[in-house]
């Protein structure tokens, strides 16, 4: 019954999201262009038949797909209807329904998502139907479990970051500076730019300790069955225990934020 | 006298936009720390790339760290003179805030493209100018006078060239609602203009000139200090820009017989 009303703010955000598929549609399109570009700039640094830290030609040029699709629905940034609420006051209303504020915007992006990452699976199609037979699947079905489960996830754990980004607008006047670092350093760091394991070792490794290698670089892993089982379990574990330790922090600052906030409209 | 006219009407957003960006210093702090990460971000990519192979589509080291400069330069250039202002155009669209615009005894495309320029961005330029020079003296290049002339032709064709595609896509918001993600991702787009020419063949070497012209924005200035052929460049990027330029000026002057005011 408590979850009941979370599921309708999903459902009211999909049908919001559905109506303008257009947008959904043009944005997907023009954001492929960019793959484009990459899936060229690849097929130029890895040959047929080379490889590159371990990867070979198809399976950098699926991993930058996989990694694509996952960014579209999972990428942490810093969620404008927060950081409004808290600046303009409208946080209020929310305060004063019977809702957990959190829950409630990630049912909301969520929803919004959903739409996006099915129309967006449309889009990204083509491009692994352009690879051919070098389109790597994943080796086994527990790579495949193993990647929803990931996927799914990194969704949440994006969510998380994206709250975490968003309660900065609690104690700063303008998130610009915060939106810089989720559009810059977040991908550099989540594998979006370039697989980790492309960096040299000392780099590879510790950026593999952050959780932002949980959201894109893992789960492209365990696609592509780079990890075996106990590093899916250990991998899975390590997604489940970054959730929980963010959501700890986030429901932390959100009380510190609280105390911060004042309501000046009427 | 028009062009006196205009020049008058420009120097005065200028100073409006001088005041209004000394309101809001920090914001231009936050731009320039953006501008160094987007920048460190290119480096290290192509570094980390250089750890494995030697060349990327023919192009070196130094000579895709001048590509990465350049490209830079003409993002900053245009962020600063027009960027700010055709990004406001959707919202203008949709908030029925067109229509002060349209009541002024001038162009309304040129009222709003430089209604919001940023001269507080220019300690910005460093960073791509010290790279580029950086960058031409490991190449150990000297370019001459006539090519210092073409390289700003071409770079000025490419910021046309981007100004045009943005104005086609912002255009449609005359007819669709929401497309707030296009300029994003469109900006998104645009940071293709600093990958190096070598990686496109063929079809796709024509889809990056004629179609999404982003090789003409930073590529072809950056071939042209490293003392490749000028003129064909030249060409390629003029009929670019003359395509996009006719359906960028087509779509807007259609859209704007379309608006219908819904503000108040």
């Amino acid at each position: 019954m408590h979850w009941r009303k979370y599921a309708l703010v999903t459902w009211l955000a999909v049908r919001e999201a559905a109506s303008y598929r257009l947008n959904h549609i043009l944005s997907f399109v023009v954001g492929a262009v960019p793959l484009i570009a990459m899936l060229l700039l690849w097929d130029k640094v890895v040959g047929a038949g080379e490889k590159i830290a371990g990867m070979g030609r198809g399976e950098v040029l699926t991993y930058f797909i996989v990694t694509r699709w996952l960014y579209e629905i999972a990428a942490p940034t810093v969620w404008w209807d927060i950081t409004s609420e808290i600046r303009e006051g409208d946080l209020v209303f929310h305060l004063l329904r019977p809702q957990n504020y959190g829950l409630y915007h990630f049912a909301v992006i969520l929803g919004s998502k959903l739409p996006y990452g099915i129309i967006g699976l449309g889009v990204v199609a083509p491009f692994a139907l352009s690879i051919g037979q070098s389109w790597a699947w994943p080796p086994s079905a527990l790579a495949w479990l193993g990647f929803g489960a990931s996927a799914l996830l990194s969704m949440v754990l994006g969510y998380q970051l994206t709250f975490l980004l968003s309660l900065s607008a609690f104690w700063l006047e303008e998130t610009d500076g915060v939106a810089l670092i989720a559009d810059y350093v977040i991908p550099l760091a989540a594998g979006a730019v370039l697989p980790l394991s492309l960096f040299p070792k000392p780099i590879a490794a510790a950026l593999e300790m952050l959780p932002f290698a949980k959201i894109l670089f893992f789960p492209a892993q365990v696609y592509l069955g780079m990890v075996g089982g106990k590093a899916i379990a250990a991998g899975l574990a390590e997604q489940a225990a970054w959730i929980a330790a963010l959501w700890a922090l986030n429901a932390w600052i959100w009380r510190m934020g609280l105390r911060r906030f004042r309501a000046v409209g009427g | 006298m028009q062009i006196k006219r205009y020049l008058h009407i420009w120097l005065q957003w200028l100073k409006i936009s001088l005041g209004r960006e000394s309101i809001f210093r920090g914001n231009a702090w936050v731009r320039l720390l953006g501008q160094a990460l987007w920048l460190g971000t290119a480096l290290v990519f192509f570094e980390t790339l250089f750890l494995h192979v030697p060349s990327i589509g023919g192009w070196k080291r130094g000579q895709v760290w001048l590509l990465i400069a350049v490209n830079e330069l003409a993002q900053q250039l245009y962020r600063m003179s027009v960027g700010g202002g055709i990004g406001r155009i959707p919202n203008l669209i949709w908030q029925g805030k067109l229509d002060g615009v349209l009541t002024k005894p001038i162009s309304p495309l040129f009222n709003v493209a430089v209604s919001r320029m940023r001269p507080y961005d220019a300690p910005a330029l460093l960073l791509p100018l010290a790279l580029g020079w950086y960058a031409m003296r490991a190449l150990n290049l000297h370019p001459t006078p006539a090519q210092w002339l073409w390289f700003g032709m071409l770079l000025a064709v490419g910021i046309a060239a981007r100004f045009a595609i943005t104005l086609s896509a912002v255009s449609l918001a005359f007819w669709l609602t929401r497309i707030y993600a296009l300029p994003a991702l469109l900006s998104e787009m645009f940071n293709l203009s600093g990958y190096p020419e070598g990686i496109f063949r063929g079809a796709a070497r024509a889809l990056f000139t004629f179609g999404v012209p982003v090789l003409v924005i930073a590529n072809f200035p950056t071939a042209v200090l490293l003392g490749w052929p000028a003129l064909p460049r030249l060409a390629a990027g003029a009929l670019a820009l003359g395509g996009w330029g006719a359906l960028a000026a087509a779509a807007w002057r259609y859209g704007l017989r379309h608006y219908t005011a819904v503000g108040g």
